[in-house]
């Protein structure tokens, strides 16, 4: 018992550096590199229009996971709260 | 502002209220008003981490440095402090979520003992009066209304306990969640017309290529090992209360490290909208005659249309309010659960009472931290003072606490916070040390003695592990 809350544990701390964990750290990366390109070489698209869009682009979606979550939230009580 | 963004402005702030209002109901117990029941999900930890993390000083305050450093800001501030905050996304908030009980000094209780806790608490509740982010309102009540600072920052103290006495933890992250929104939205639409109205970058470079040329470049004139001291200074987060919080109330490990890494990108993309706006308005204002936090909120307002102007406007309070209220809860929460807690002789107060002490605290530091923001100098030198105190006092035991699983002792524990932050007082005002012309900072000289002292110290004192396994920690 004591050694699978362990190993679960383990798991939990476990850096996925192929999967999600990883790729969220390259996206930092290849943002980084962007935009200092960009304010260095003058290109207005990369400063002027990505860097706001992805900033929006990122919390729309964030925003619109959460009030999905909380929308199931809701239908999912009101569905329990009925049968 | 027009009436009617007036008019959205409070109707946002009576629907946040009513927000937290029905978060009270919920929030009746110590696990679900201090910790939200550990049940935040990834999107609301994405949003109260951003919240939090952007309060005053961190879309104001950061406007009005990039004014002076340029493209440096985003080269130096952005993309090396958020580099260097990786490992605390990676490792140390999923060992928060699994062993964070409690708070900040509850963890060094469990692993130093209790003259650790008492020193960790005390730093952090000074801390927690957050008075830089009470006086960063001032700027946006005159940008926006030419209004009295100490009323708009009195209404924004106002709400943020509200929120807190309310909501607990739950209502002050769906609310962060709302401003989180509200400002990166509002204040990423106002750019690009602001932007491409002084000839985009080729027009920035043109003219402050007289003015001010280090600013247009990477590292703007600030020497490399100053750079890389910047740098490195900011793994201050590393003991921020809120970041702790927040990762012990995710719902699970991988949760709190997921939101935080996305958040990086996000903290990425808006500091270039900040530090740019900044540098448009040195160019604008090549003398800075204006106060340049009060000139970029009236010129952001200008950018806007009516109705998204008043929602900028709800964005940027909200941006200070998430961080007051945090704090606040914060704060309230190591009076009631840990001073309390040990002058009563660790005895746990019922979680009513708990709760009502939470919230008559929240309350004092609001009246505390209005009553001293704008009295300033020597206030303000005092709390900046225990802030940067904090860093060499906590950083080492909390990180030790957190990664280390071998022989830690009370001595270890509270020789290294001693040695810290002695340290720092001794090499930041009896003996500060420059090289090359760069004073170094005491943060940097505080922290390999705090460790040496922490390594020493573990030679003597009393183990707790066995105490810690008995109680399944």
């Amino acid at each position: 018992m004591q050694e699978t809350k362990k190993d679960n544990e383990k798991d939990e701390l476990k850096v996925e550096w192929l999967g999600i964990d990883g790729a969220l750290v390259l996206l930092f990366i290849v943002l980084a590199c962007v935009y200092g390109y960009g304010m260095l070489h003058s290109i207005d698209f990369i400063i002027g229009i990505m860097a706001p869009g992805i900033a929006i682009i990122i919390t729309v979606g964030v925003f619109l996971k959460y009030c999905t979550e909380v929308f199931s939230f809701a239908t999912g009580k009101k569905g329990k709260d009925t049968e | 502002m027009q009436m009617i963004d007036n008019f959205v402005v409070v109707l946002c702030f009576i629907g946040i209220i009513l927000v937290g209002y029905y978060f009270s109901k919920t929030s009746q117990d110590m696990d679900s008003f201090y910790k939200a029941n550990r049940a935040l999900p990834w999107s609301l930890v994405v949003g109260t981490l951003m919240a939090s993390w952007y309060g005053g000083a961190g879309v104001v305050g950061t406007v009005g440095y990039s004014t002076t450093m340029g493209f440096a800001a985003f080269f130096l501030w952005s993309i090396g402090a958020h580099a260097v905050r990786f490992p605390l996304a990676l490792w140390i908030a999923p060992r928060i979520s699994v062993k964070a009980k409690g708070t900040i000094p509850d963890l060094l209780r469990e692993h130093y003992g209790k003259f650790a806790a008492v020193l960790g608490a005390v730093v952090i509740v000074v801390s927690c009066l957050s008075i830089g982010e009470v006086a960063a309102v001032g700027y946006v009540g005159e940008g926006a209304w030419h209004a009295d600072k100490f009323v708009v920052a009195a209404i924004v103290v106002v709400i943020s306990i509200g929120i807190t006495c309310l909501g607990g933890l739950m209502g002050v992250a769906v609310t962060d969640m709302i401003f989180f929104f509200l400002m990166v939205t509002c204040v990423s639409a106002a750019f690009p017309g602001l932007f491409f109205s002084v000839g985009g970058l080729e027009g920035i470079k043109a003219a402050l290529a007289q003015p001010a040329p280090e600013m247009i470049t990477a590292l703007g004139g600030i020497p490399i090992p100053q750079a890389v001291m910047l740098i490195v200074l900011c793994i201050n987060l590393y003991k921020d209360p809120s970041f702790y919080q927040r990762f012990a109330a995710a719902n699970s490990p991988k949760t709190g490290k997921r939101a935080m890494l996305l958040c990086f990108s996000i903290w990425l993309s808006f500091d270039v909208v900040t530090m740019m706006t900044g540098t448009i308005i040195r160019v604008l204002d090549p003398e800075l005659t204006v106060q340049p936090e009060v000139q970029y909120i009236a010129l952001i307002a200008g950018e806007l249309p009516m109705i998204v102007r008043g929602l900028f406007i709800v964005g940027i309070l909200g941006a200070i309010i998430s961080t007051l209220d945090s704090y606040y809860l914060i704060g309230g929460e190591i009076v009631a659960n840990d001073i309390i807690y040990m002058i009563r002789g660790d005895r746990k107060l019922d979680d009513k009472t708990s709760i009502s002490v939470t919230r008559v605290f929240a309350v004092i530091f609001g009246i505390i931290g209005l009553a001293s923001a704008f009295q300033f100098d020597r206030v303000y030198d005092a709390f900046l003072f225990l802030a940067s105190l904090s860093m060499t006092l906590l950083f080492v035991p909390m990180i030790a606490a957190l990664m280390y699983d071998g022989r830690k002792t009370d001595v270890g524990g509270v020789a290294s916070m001693i040695v810290g932050g002695a340290a720092w007082i001794f090499f930041q005002y009896a003996c500060p040390i420059v090289i090359s012309g760069v004073t170094l900072d005491p943060v940097l000289i505080g922290l390999p003695l705090s460790f040496i002292a922490f390594l020493i110290g573990n030679r003597f004192g009393k183990d707790l592990s066995a105490e810690r396994r008995l109680k399944g920690i």
